[in-house]
């Protein structure tokens, strides 16, 4: 089933990574410890997007007993896979690890490259 | 504009200068990567990048007292940049073999009157380049930025704070560094220059994994290695029109790579490497896994690729003293060419044209300067590490080599037992009640039980403290020295070590010792020294290893031994009020809750250092956490106000913050915890149950 979703603002899926990161169903106490602490998130403000994001399909709301419990509908990997690749990902691809300090810098190994450099590993080892 | 002439011209001057220098570095680069250490080559990286952009010493009006042969032969001197005339480039000048050696295309600057314009237009040219080359990197940052931001939420795993926690601890950053778990980042890495964060691609790692990349990007963090990339890519921007500093540039950055590697194995035997060398492969297969789907770049890293395993599989014996000197030579190397090509350039045109006013002796001075600095810089990075503790040192060796390690134990095992089965145990019943602390001002930094993730099971607890070796080890309680081993293989075994018989089957053991003051037979009293602290036997660091036997069989030594933390006391933590919410009254609830009026002031239980203070919205809100240093932490959440800041020394009873409701709080209270490395204890034990109670 291919679905189209839209793109989420920043502030949605910040919520939605949260509520992917917890085990479904959760409530908004537990989404709001995974929000990221940098940026201040007022419970209110939380249950305006969660609100935003269940209108969008994206989660789907019950309530039980006095809190409201949210489940994802959209898979994370689904959603980003989908998510459109946009222009400037395309124009930049990789590139702009110049001032970012990267275990592994993009290098374009092949199978058998990735092959030697285990023997190289495992001949060490020995 | 005529400053900004000057400018340019200074940076032609410096690129014209170093280049052959920089080619010849650059071409013998892979024979300096086998002779010195990666550390050395990005210092040299660096100072080469340093000196191409900030061209002191170079004027860049001096360019234009070179003599430039002219197409007609004549030769002018002149002063472009401060003279009306200005300076004239030749669109296509003949390279001319004149007898300068410094005669390159670009550096045909003749002068002649109807030049200004065109001298204008290639320092424009100059500038709009350099913008475009930053425009282009900082917009392709920003977007990487805002792309991996727009992914990331921040780690919850404890298994993963811990792990990161740990290392830092290790590598003695204090900083506050995120953790993020970011699907979209192509690799583990640090990025941000203020606010420091690092990113994990994936959620689930092995703990050799989590060892390899956050030791990596922690030790990139620690080196400042992201300032060291804008410093080149400065450069680079400076020197835009130069093939050569963009090949720089990647060597650097390959370099930097290497020296990491090399910083985090430093020491590390040939199980580790491998396990480092597989958790870096996985990244790279994870990162190419996502890289297909989302570019067509093509990049011919691959031999460089090859070389850095090879590397990390066996370091090939690169000395400090060699890396220094490496340094120190490759520094001296390219000043002292330096110094001498500004002469000899400088002299023939001051000595033909008569113009004594050129100071030669002014292309030195900074170069010296860079030279001089270099080698106090390398020391200093040296020094940084040694705050590693004994059992950060240990887990590692257990997370890298698990099988080694384990086996290192059953031969503990074996040799304890081995000395039990053949001992004759006092029959009479336990007399001796409890047990004194066997190291005074010494704490626990390894207790009982499992450890290191399920990996081993602890048989006794590690104590250990500031500058403890050689301390006095005393008896736990009144007995008889049943055994003393003075004999073992460096590495291996529990080393120096005593046994005490208490009777009733009780003993004590005291292992990894320097020294033993007893002899087997001795009767010993409690609290008399009988031994010294050291790092004898399996053992990375001086603690001293103790246990209690029962019949033989380890057991908990924290029941037998009295006074845990040697006089430690603790104080009701804010005015008045007693316990509203008790310890695990619901579950995850890891202090006590005292309810108490907003801006009641909350006091340090305990004398000690502010090791994290924070200012959230969620969870502990605005707190404090406290290190007592001697394996205890007290924590402080919900607060409106916070006094301390982060590293402040407080005094016992000192007003830390005030009481509020921030976080998750549910009403004005204060939220107290105590911990004990790493373990959260119940308050009450500590501080009783209301102010006038405590303990």
């Amino acid at each position: 089933m291919q679905q189209d979703y839209k793109k989420l603002p920043d502030s949605e899926l910040e919520v939605m990574l949260a509520i992917w990161h917890c085990d479904a169903p959760t409530h908004i106490g537990e989404i709001q410890q995974r929000l990221n602490p940098g940026k201040s998130r007022p419970y209110q403000a939380v249950q305006i997007l969660l609100s935003r994001l269940a209108e969008k399909g994206f989660v789907k709301c019950e309530k039980l007993g006095r809190l409201n419990y949210y489940t994802p509908l959209v898979e994370e990997d689904k959603y980003r896979a989908q998510e459109t690749v946009s222009f400037i990902d395309k124009l930049y691809g990789s590139s702009p690890a110049r001032l970012v300090a990267a275990l592994v810098q993009d290098s374009g190994l092949k199978e058998s490259d990735i092959a030697e450099i285990r023997r190289i590993l495992e001949r060490a080892g020995e | 504009m005529n400053d900004v002439i000057k400018m340019f011209t200074a940076f032609l001057e410096l690129s014209l200068l170093l280049s052959p220098i920089l080619l010849a570095l650059l071409l013998c680069a892979p024979l300096l990567g086998k002779r010195y250490a990666a550390k050395a080559r990005c210092l040299l990286w660096a100072v080469l990048a340093a000196r191409l952009l900030f061209p002191i010493g170079v004027t860049g009006e001096r360019l234009f007292t070179l003599y430039l042969p002219l197409p007609d032969g004549r030769q002018a001197v002149e002063d472009a940049g401060l003279t009306p005339e200005g300076v004239r480039i030749p669109r296509d000048a003949a390279p001319e073999s004149g007898d300068h050696p410094l005669d390159l295309p670009a550096a045909q600057l003749a002068v002649g009157p109807q030049a200004p314009n065109l001298a204008q237009n290639v320092t424009v040219v100059w500038c709009i380049g350099a913008a475009l080359f930053l425009l282009y990197h900082w917009v392709c940052y920003l977007h990487t930025r805002h792309k991996l931001r727009r992914w990331s939420s921040p780690v919850q795993d404890a298994r993963i704070l811990e792990a990161f926690r740990r290392l830092k601890g290790q590598h003695g950053i204090q900083a506050d560094i995120a953790l993020f778990q970011s699907p979209r980042s192509q690799g583990p890495l640090l990025m941000g220059f203020f606010r420091p964060r690092i990113l994990l691609p994936r959620k689930n790692y092995s703990d050799a994994q989590l060892w390899a990349i956050l030791s990596h990007e922690l030790l990139h963090y620690k080196r400042g290695d992201l300032w060291y990339k804008l410093l080149l890519l400065m450069a680079n921007a400076a020197h835009w029109f130069n093939p050569l500093l963009y090949w720089m540039s990647r060597q650097a950055d390959y370099d930097m790579e290497a020296a990491c590697d090399s910083g985090v194995l430093k020491d590390a035997d040939a199980q580790t490497r491998r396990a480092y060398g597989f958790a870096v492969l996985a990244a790279l297969e994870h990162k190419n896994g996502l890289a297909t789907a989302l570019t067509t770049r093509f990049y011919s890293g691959k031999k460089q690729m090859l070389r850095r395993f090879a590397d990390i599989a066996e370091q090939p014996a690169r000395r400090k003293g060699a890396a220094l000197m490496g340094v120190v030579a490759a520094v001296s190397f390219c000043s002292g060419i330096l110094v001498g090509c500004g002469t000899t350039r400088l002299a023939e045109p001051t000595a033909s044209a008569g113009d004594p006013t050129v100071p030669v002796a002014a292309e030195r001075e900074p170069m010296g300067t860079v030279a001089a600095a270099s080698p106090g810089g390398e020391g200093n990075s040296a020094s940084a590490s040694e705050k590693a503790q004994v059992m950060d040192a240990l887990e590692q060796l257990y997370l890298a080599d698990a099988a080694g390690s384990r086996e290192k134990e059953r031969e503990l095992q074996s040799e304890i037992s081995a000395v039990f089965d053949a001992a004759q145990w006092d029959a009479s019943p336990y007399t001796g009640g409890e047990m004194i602390w066997p190291a005074p001002g010494k704490y626990v930094v390894s207790p009982y039980g499992w450890r290191f993730r399920g990996q081993d099971f602890h048989t006794g607890m590690d104590i250990a403290g500031a500058d403890c070796y050689g301390s006095a080890i005393a008896a736990a309680n009144d007995g008889v020295v049943k055994f003393v081993n003075t004999e073992y293989t460096p590495g291996r075994g529990y080393g120096i070590y005593l046994i005490l018989d208490h009777g009733g089957g009780v003993s004590t053991l005291y292992a990894q010792c320097s020294n033993v003051l007893v002899a087997v037979g001795d009767s010993v009293v409690r609290g008399q020294p009988i031994a010294q602290i050291g790092s004898t036997g399996f053992s990375t660091g001086p603690h001293l290893h103790f246990e209690v036997r029962n019949d033989g069989a380890h057991a908990d030594p924290l029941p037998y031994v009295s006074d845990l933390q040697q006089g430690e006391s603790f104080i009701w933590p804010t005015a008045g009020g007693d316990i509203t919410v008790g310890f695990k009254e619901y579950p995850g609830h890891t202090g006590i809750g005292i309810d108490r009026p907003v801006g009641t002031p909350v006091y340090a239980s305990a004398a000690g250092t502010a090791l994290e203070v924070r200012d959230t919205n969620v969870g502990y809100g605005k707190y404090i956490l406290l290190d007592h240093g001697n394996g205890f932490q007290t924590l402080y959440a919900h607060n409106s106000a916070l006094y301390v800041k982060q590293g402040d020394v407080v005094e016992q009873g000192q007003a830390i913050a005030a009481v509020g409701r921030s976080g998750n709080a549910t009403g004005d209270s204060l939220h107290f915890e105590v911990r004990f490395n790493g373990r959260i204890l119940n308050p009450a034990d500590y501080v009783g149950t209301r102010q006038d109670a405590t303990a």
